[in-house]
């Protein structure tokens, strides 16, 4: 049996945060089309509207579709094409004008290096590099799948001011954690 | 005029008027699968701009927000309009305070340097 979930603790801890979304278990495209409209109901019409509202949105929706897509941990659904994805994503509001889009998706341990060393690689370039990188990509369709695999971490990295990333083992597997800030 | 594509919460309304020669693209494109969602447009689109006996036409895109996977198909749209033997153009209309929308316009049209392509900045 599982161990009793601690709620209490869980909501203190992102309130202390100032988590204004946050989405864990397991998701599927439906869930990604509800919290979507959510959070331009709260970004581009509610109180916390923002300028950066474009941004947090196409990182938010780029992270997720990794998450339904790429994450190690998969449940099928009926019906649906990509079944759904074991990850989180939190949305932080770290002053008026800057958020953190925090993701968190489980990698096998067998694909690991690889999303390593894409993401060392997308951290070291710089600006220019990424956006010629990225209309390179998208131009030419080098690699990548029809999801957009590629484009999506590149898009990320072009919408944040800061992107780290940090990989913690969870059982045989790793937990990958993306943090971008906006 | 016709409507290749009814607006959705996920993909832009697609509508063709003949009279006026315009196919107007607009809204938000992050569908679930974007090959299921787009290759019905495409292929409307090509039987409206793309025969021999197609007149001129203006594709105006009004975007103001799309996913890097539907990038691919917005650009496939984008080729199939260069590639047409009628002289189109295109009019990207951009909010002016979405640097991104407009800088996806300057980028597209570098992909098809001897198309009619026009990036005005307007509200949406």
């Amino acid at each position: 049996m599982a161990e009793k979930f601690n709620v209490k603790d869980t909501m203190a801890a992102l309130s202390a945060a100032d988590i204004l979304i946050s989405y864990s278990g397991f998701m599927s495209d439906q869930t990604l089309e509800g919290v979507s409209q959510g959070i331009k109901a709260i970004f581009e019409t509610g109180s916390m509207k923002t300028r950066k509202s474009r941004k947090v949105f196409s990182v938010f929706v780029e992270s997720a579709q990794n998450i339904i897509f790429y994450s190690g941990r998969r449940m099928e659904i009926e019906g649906t094409r990509d079944g759904a994805g074991f990850g989180s994503i939190f949305i932080q509001k770290l002053d008026d004008d800057m958020f953190d889009v925090i993701s968190v998706t489980t990698v096998l341990a067998d694909r690991k290096a690889d999303f390593e060393a894409r993401l060392t690689k997308l951290l070291d370039m710089t600006d220019e590099d990424i956006d010629a990188a990225y209309e390179e990509q998208l131009l030419n369709q080098i690699t990548g799948s029809e999801k957009g695999a590629g484009l999506g971490l590149f898009e990320i990295r072009r919408q944040t001011r800061d992107l780290t990333f940090e990989f913690s083992p969870l059982d045989d597997d790793f937990l990958l954690v993306m943090r971008a800030t906006i | 005029m016709d409507i290749i594509n009814e607006k959705s919460n996920r993909m832009p309304s697609v509508t063709h008027d003949a009279d006026t020669r315009l196919v107007t693209i607009s809204g938000e494109a992050y569908p679930e699968d974007v090959t299921a969602s787009f290759d019905p447009i495409i292929e409307s689109l090509s039987d409206i701009l793309g025969t021999p006996d197609s007149p001129p036409t203006e594709v105006r895109f009004e975007l103001q927000y799309f996913n890097s996977g539907s990038s691919r198909k917005i650009l496939e749209i984008i080729r199939l309009i260069a590639s047409a033997t009628a002289e189109h153009k295109i009019s990207w209309v951009a909010d002016p305070e979405d640097d991104e929308m407009i800088d996806h316009g300057n980028r597209f049209s570098r992909a098809v340097p001897d198309l009619d392509f026009t990036i005005i900045e307007a509200e949406l």
